[in-house]
């Protein structure tokens, strides 16, 4: 770290997001502008923190001379990330990284590896692994009109809210594929701005020709469909899980294999519809509440 | 047989100062920190954990749980709850008479699959690293890019422990 502060910086910049506070520094001014579209959603500047979770160090690189081209190499306090001539690459990497450090080094939110919709007041979180097909399922849900929270994270507090954190949406049209962004106007849709509680928590995966078929599940193992998919389980899982269990209390919990997105939509949704009365029935100890026979009625009349 | 054997072992349920413990909907989750291991105790499972004070014998605990079921049945079930409770490291060792499977059990109770959800059940996952949780993309790495040390193994879905290097794309 020492060597990498030893190089000349021109100017740096302090920000916070979701409690983590993160420096960047680069070695040639004005070019920290450029990195501001790839800061994290809901990121604010600050005054030089007591406390800096990370530092990333921009060595800007370019043509100096017409014979010359030098690399852009980036660092993630003294770990080298990327050493690259296109710094969109470089600008890639440092998105994603910083999404991952969030993820891991928030203490006070909790990161689920989860994709996020919103309807009627009420989030539906859609915990799973990446290439079981969040973003998709997210996007149609988006497109028929829920509100859009995130296709990457669900970002829980103490008590089991979930917050927006709204990038733009990644999807893989065909796998294995450089993912595509698109944004949520650019689809019709809105971005939710406040905090909601958790209606439905739906674990699922695509299959091909999958007939839709979801069971409940208890809310223990609604807890672990959340830790599964969970950051900071092993670095902080007593927040970990208490703020899975306080997002499981009262929620539908679901898992099963769906065929295609659109087969999910509108059942998903109209479940939420009539979120208080099912609700009453939910988690009725040692048989099915209605949910899943609503759920089925709902799938079998599209 | 188990009803025979009339054991004077009490079994004494261990609530470790280092683990988590939450309670949610009649069910508990248990954190392992030296393992890292996650276990979901079902309803009757903690039922029966909670009855191992240490005062009670194995029958008594039986007598005092709300299941329909033949007196020797009710054993079995204790006997069976406590064999996976003991593996945790939730209750004390005592080698005490054969453990007894969850599907063995349920033959020999003569329950069908759907009263068996009344049983006592472990769950346990392992507890994700980071890296096993995240998505990495494959875009990341290139020749070009240093595949950062935290990454998984690139693809879409990462299938095991994270390599130190990326390995899979050239």
């Amino acid at each position: 770290m020492q060597k990498i502060n030893r190089l000349g910086w021109a100017e740096g910049t302090w920000f916070s997001s979701y409690g983590v506070n993160i420096g960047i520094r680069a070695s040639q001014c004005g070019a920290i502008e450029r990195l501001v579209p790839f800061l994290p959603p809901r990121w604010e500047s600050i005054e030089f923190p007591r406390r800096l979770d990370m530092l990333y160090s921009w060595v800007v690189g370019g043509e100096r001379n017409p014979n010359m081209r030098t690399f852009d190499v980036l660092y993630a306090n003294a770990e080298r990330l990327a050493r690259t001539l296109r710094p969109s690459q470089l600008f890639e990497e440092l998105a994603r990284d910083l999404r991952m450090k969030l993820a891991v080094l928030s203490r006070r939110f909790v990161f689920i590896h989860a994709g996020v919709v919103g309807w009627q007041g009420r989030a539906i979180l859609l915990p799973a692994r990446a290439g079981r097909g969040k973003s998709t399922l997210v996007e149609a849900l988006v497109r028929a009109g829920a509100e859009y929270f995130s296709d990457e994270f669900a970002v829980l507090d103490r008590s089991g809210r979930v917050h927006p954190f709204a990038k733009p949406i990644s999807v893989h049209r065909s796998a294995p594929s450089k993912g595509e962004s698109l944004s949520v106007e650019a689809i019709g849709g809105r971005t939710a701005e406040h905090p909601a509680r958790v209606g439905i928590i739906l674990v699922t995966r695509y299959q091909m020709g999958a007939r839709l078929r979801f069971r409940e599940v208890s809310p223990g193992q609604g807890v672990l469909d959340l830790i599964r998919n969970a950051y900071a389980a092993r670095s902080a899982p007593s927040q970990v899980l208490r703020a899975a269990r306080n997002a499981c209390t009262g929620a539908i919990l679901l898992r099963g294999l769906r065929g295609e997105a659109q087969q999910v939509v509108e059942p998903l949704l109209r479940m939420l519809d009539g979120w208080p009365d099912l609700h009453k029935n939910s988690h009725v100890k040692g048989d099915l509440c209605g949910v899943p026979e609503k759920f089925a009625m709902a799938s079998q009349g599209d | 047989m188990a009803s025979q054997r009339s054991s004077p072992w009490r079994p004494k349920a261990i609530k470790r100062e280092d683990w988590f413990f939450e309670e949610t909907g009649g069910e508990m989750l248990v954190y392992n920190l030296e393992r890292h291991r996650v276990h979901c105790l079902n309803d009757t499972a903690v039922r029966i954990w909670k009855l191992c004070t240490g005062r009670r014998t194995i029958n008594q605990i039986a007598a005092e749980l709300p299941m329909a079921l033949h007196p020797r049945s009710r054993e079995l079930v204790v006997r069976n709850a406590i064999g996976q409770l003991t593996r945790l490291g939730l209750i004390e060792a005592n080698d005490d008479g054969p453990h007894i499977s969850r599907r063995a059990l349920a033959k020999r109770i003569g329950i069908g699959a759907a009263a068996a959800v009344a049983l006592p059940l472990v769950t346990t996952i392992v507890a994700p690293t980071p890296a096993y949780a995240q998505n990495c993309p494959n875009i990341s790495c290139s020749p070009m890019m240093a595949c950062p040390s935290s990454c998984g193994p690139c693809g879409p879905n990462p299938p095991g422990p994270t390599p130190a290097k990326c390995t899979t794309h050239p």
